[in-house]
């Protein structure tokens, strides 16, 4: 019966109905709306926090660059992700000697190793993140064909290349060529050593703008291939290694504050370089972020406040301006619990549908008010500070910005990203065990060796817990070695190595190594290509054996992972203090024990 | 026949200035067929005793017996819908409601058996209502008219007492007259109890017995 008067009251009376329906649709719409907007700025916020690339950038005080160590001041950071630091010739970095002039002819039927053509070049650049190069970074540059640079090319495995688009149309090249990179090493006087490194090439970048001049834009390699090849020069053509500017990616804004911190506990003294973030962008988005929520909070607030104010009172005064009703039908025998649940039940009928309605048109109101916001406020946010360089400069100075935008919507954020791979830097937690590898060649027992031994292939192996190998001395015993320094490198032999006999009767072999031998080393005399042996060499002091392990075994020798970095670097362009570490692979302890 | 008993009668309810004793052991018989006037000067009690006897309130001393039967052990609710019928000074009609549905409410209400339209139908054309009004809203209605749907209202369920507070009030004289009829009639004709709380001399003057009201006081007069 109540629902029945309840009906009719509703219908009979319109103005109360529909006065008091619009006013609970007016509170929901604006709490709805606001809740919303407020909700879709905090996912917006988390979104940016997410997607934002948070850039730490470390530039050159003065012209000539800044030094290695303080690069790697900054990787000991663990909130450095990934990090980019590029080599040129024209920095002196990548083997010295011509560009890229000779290239493969695709006409050629002969080996393309050996096949010299004459034609404009193109400088190399070697690069450990080509997402963080400033030119892909800021979208001016993007892969047109292929993968770009790989997981297996920023590793050292494979020799990748990426070109330019110039490049690609000058000689008709495209993804899955092999080039020829060939330089011409000047440093020894009265003898050129010619050296030819083959790459494949991977991608093929374009601009996205109009350019000036084309030839700025070089081909890249990954840094590990650079190094590598650097390997293949003589000792005099190693220059000094300097560094035009480093960008390390960090984990989130707040990494910032940590990052300096810790860069200055580490000993960074700032004199050559300074750090420079790219959290402007991030900064300005977040702000307008953070007022709309405020905004939307406070509407929400202001709403809800007076809202639930107007409601009970209208609530209130309905109930009491039906006194006479109330108490007709409390004379005429209705009990006063179904009088006082018939009022309620129009009040709960026209609530429902009203905030039915209201939270419907609250999200139409919240998406408009939204797409209004986008693009009169966070469009403009993300665009005010986005860094523009000018071509003839190598930005080294300057923040690097990605051209992020971010969007607030009730049903989903949009958001636009960085969208290549990034080449993170592999870190060996507690619970992980980090290997590396690289192959050498043995060259006998003394330094003179080098001309008179055969050369033996063989790899060392770097592990950052040698005791998961089960080896003879553990590493804690290490320094009871008899002359132990712990500038020296120490190693570790198979049980069934021929070397293992004598390390047990004498305690110690000396090794002396030289560079590895993935490619040939060719010199040209006239007309015809030679093998060159004209390579470094470094002491390696075998102390112990090693049992079964999963990570080395047969001819391979174990080193810890920080003395395979420090022999590493000796043969690259970095020296052993400051060499840029990188883990090969990394597995649980657990898993592979 | 004794229908309605008051006995010993007291209520007091407080107000800002203080207690007021409403009703002092008020006592009286009421008999079916018959005609009660209340009188009293306002605020002597008369309206807390048409509550008290409608059963909206209970009394502090006293009692009030239908047939015989105390209302504090009755269903008060259902007590009123099935033997009282209320008609008031200002005739408490529903604004949203037509005629008849105003009728039809205390039908629904008292769980009428039949035709419940045509019963109200058949009530408002007793006190006078055209046929051609009987879905008019109630505010559509001159104050005389009004009143005549209330007491159609207040006898649909044919209750066995109609108490009446001041139906004349907001009356002019001729309607005023139309309406004391109509009660006299209800009592006379159709062997209702008919209890009018008035002013109105001349609405006394037509009650078969008259009780004065005075401080809480109710005297045979």
């Amino acid at each position: 019966m109540i629902f029945k008067f309840a009906f009719r009251n509703l219908i009979r009376l319109p103005w109360r109905t529909v006065l008091y329906f619009f006013m609970i649709f007016f509170i929901i719409v604006s709490m709805t709306a606001s809740v919303l907007i407020w909700h879709a700025c905090l996912n917006a916020e988390s979104t940016l926090e997410e997607n934002y690339v948070f850039v730490a950038s470390l530039v050159p005080k003065k012209k000539n660059g800044l030094l290695l160590s303080d690069l790697s001041y900054c990787l000991t950071d663990t909130e450095v992700l990934a990090y980019n630091v590029t080599m040129s010739e024209r920095e002196g970095c990548i083997p010295f000697g011509e560009n890229m002039k000779k290239l493969p002819s695709k006409e050629s039927t002969e080996s393309p190793e050996k096949i010299l053509f004459d034609g404009r070049g193109c400088a190399v650049a070697a690069v450990e993140n080509l997402s963080l190069e400033h030119s892909f970074f800021s979208g001016k540059c993007r892969i047109r064909e292929g993968t770009g640079l790989s997981a297996e090319g920023y590793s050292g495995n494979v020799p990748e290349i990426v070109i330019p688009w110039w490049l690609a149309e000058r000689y008709g090249l495209a993804v899955g060529d092999t080039v020829v990179r060939y330089y011409n090493a000047l440093y020894l006087i009265g003898q050129t050593t010619h050296i030819f490194l083959n790459c494949e090439i991977v991608g093929i970048y374009e601009c996205t703008e109009t350019v000036k001049n084309e030839m700025q834009y070089p081909a890249y390699v990954p840094l590990a291939i650079g190094e590598r090849d650097y390997k293949k020069l003589p000792n005099g053509a190693r220059d000094a290694f300097n560094i035009q500017r480093a960008d390390f990616l960090l984990g989130g804004r707040d990494g910032f504050e940590d990052f300096v911190r810790t860069v200055e506990k580490n000993g960074m003294d700032f004199k050559n370089g300074e750090l420079i973030f790219n959290n402007s962008v991030y900064d300005a988005l977040s702000v307008e972020l953070e007022n709309i929520c405020a905004i939307a909070l406070t509407v929400a607030g202001i709403v809800l406040t007076v809202g639930v104010c107007v409601l009970v009172f209208f609530t209130v005064y309905l109930y009491h301006s039906r006194e006479k009703e109330r108490t007709l039908l409390a004379y005429l025998g209705m009990p006063k619990g179904k009088i006082n649940g018939m009022i309620a039940l129009e009040h709960i009928l026209v609530f429902t549908v009203a905030v039915g309605i209201g939270i419907g048109a609250g999200f139409g109101v919240a998406e408009r008010i939204c797409q209004s916001v986008n693009e009169s406020v966070l469009e403009k946010a993300s665009l005010s500070e986005t860094i523009t360089s000018g071509e003839d400069e190598l930005e080294t100075t300057e923040p690097m910005e990605y051209p992020v935008k971010i969007g607030i919507s009730v049903f989903e954020t949009a958001s636009e990203g960085m969208d290549m791979e990034i080449n993170y830097r592999k870190t060996v937690g507690e619970n992980e065990i980090g290997v590396s590898s690289c192959t050498y060649y043995t060259v006998g027992d003394s330094a003179t060796d080098i001309l008179t031994s055969a050369l033996e292939l063989f790899s060392v192996v770097g592990i950052s817990d040698i005791d998961v190998a089960a080896t003879s001395i553990r590493r804690e015993a290490l320094p009871q070695i008899p002359n132990y320094s712990p500038s020296l490198i120490y190693g570790f032999v198979s049980k069934d190595s021929p070397y293992a006999a004598e390390i047990a009767e004498n305690g110690r072999k000396v090794l002396f190594i030289a560079g590895d031998g993935k490619n040939s080393y060719v010199s040209m005399s006239g007309s015809s290509l030679e093998e060159s042996t004209m390579i470094g060499t470094a002491m390696l002091i075998l102390v112990g054996t090693y049992g079964e392990n999963p990570y080395c075994s047969g001819s391979d020798i174990l080193v810890g992972l920080a003395d395979y970095h420090r022999l590493y670097s000796h043969f690259s362009i970095t020296s052993g203090g400051y060499y840029i570490e990188r883990i090969g692979a990394v597995y649980p302890r657990e898993e592979k024990r | 026949m004794k229908i309605l008993e008051l006995k010993q009668l007291s209520y007091d309810y407080v107000t800002k200035v203080g207690k007021v004793h409403a009703l002092k052991e008020a006592s009286a018989v009421f008999e079916t067929g018959v005609i009660y006037a209340i009188v009293g000067r306002s605020g002597s009690g008369k309206s807390t005793l048409m509550s008290l006897i409608a059963g909206l309130d209970v009394p502090k001393d006293g009692d009030v017996f239908y047939r015989g039967e105390s209302l504090r052990g009755l269903d008060r609710d259902k007590f009123r819908r099935e033997h009282i019928g209320m008609i008031f000074q200002s005739y408490y009609l529903l604004p949203q409601l037509t005629a008849v549905e105003n009728v039809e409410l205390s039908l629904e209400l008292a769980k009428y058996k039949g035709d419940k339209r045509a019963r109200a139908e058949k009530m408002l054309s007793l006190v006078g209502i055209k046929k051609e009004q009987f879905r008019k809203r109630s505010t559509q209605f001159s104050g005389g008219e009004q009143q005549r749907i209330a007491v159609a209202r207040a006898i649909a369920a044919d209750p066995e007492i109609i108490l009446a507070d001041e139906p004349t009030g907001n009356l002019d004289n001729e309607n005023s007259m139309n309406i004391v009829g109509i009660l006299t009639d209800l009592a006379h004709k159709y062997a209702k109890c008919v209890i009018v709380i008035t002013h109105a001399a001349e609405v006394a003057e037509k009650a078969d017995s008259v009780l004065k009201m005075d401080d809480g006081v109710l005297k045979m007069k």
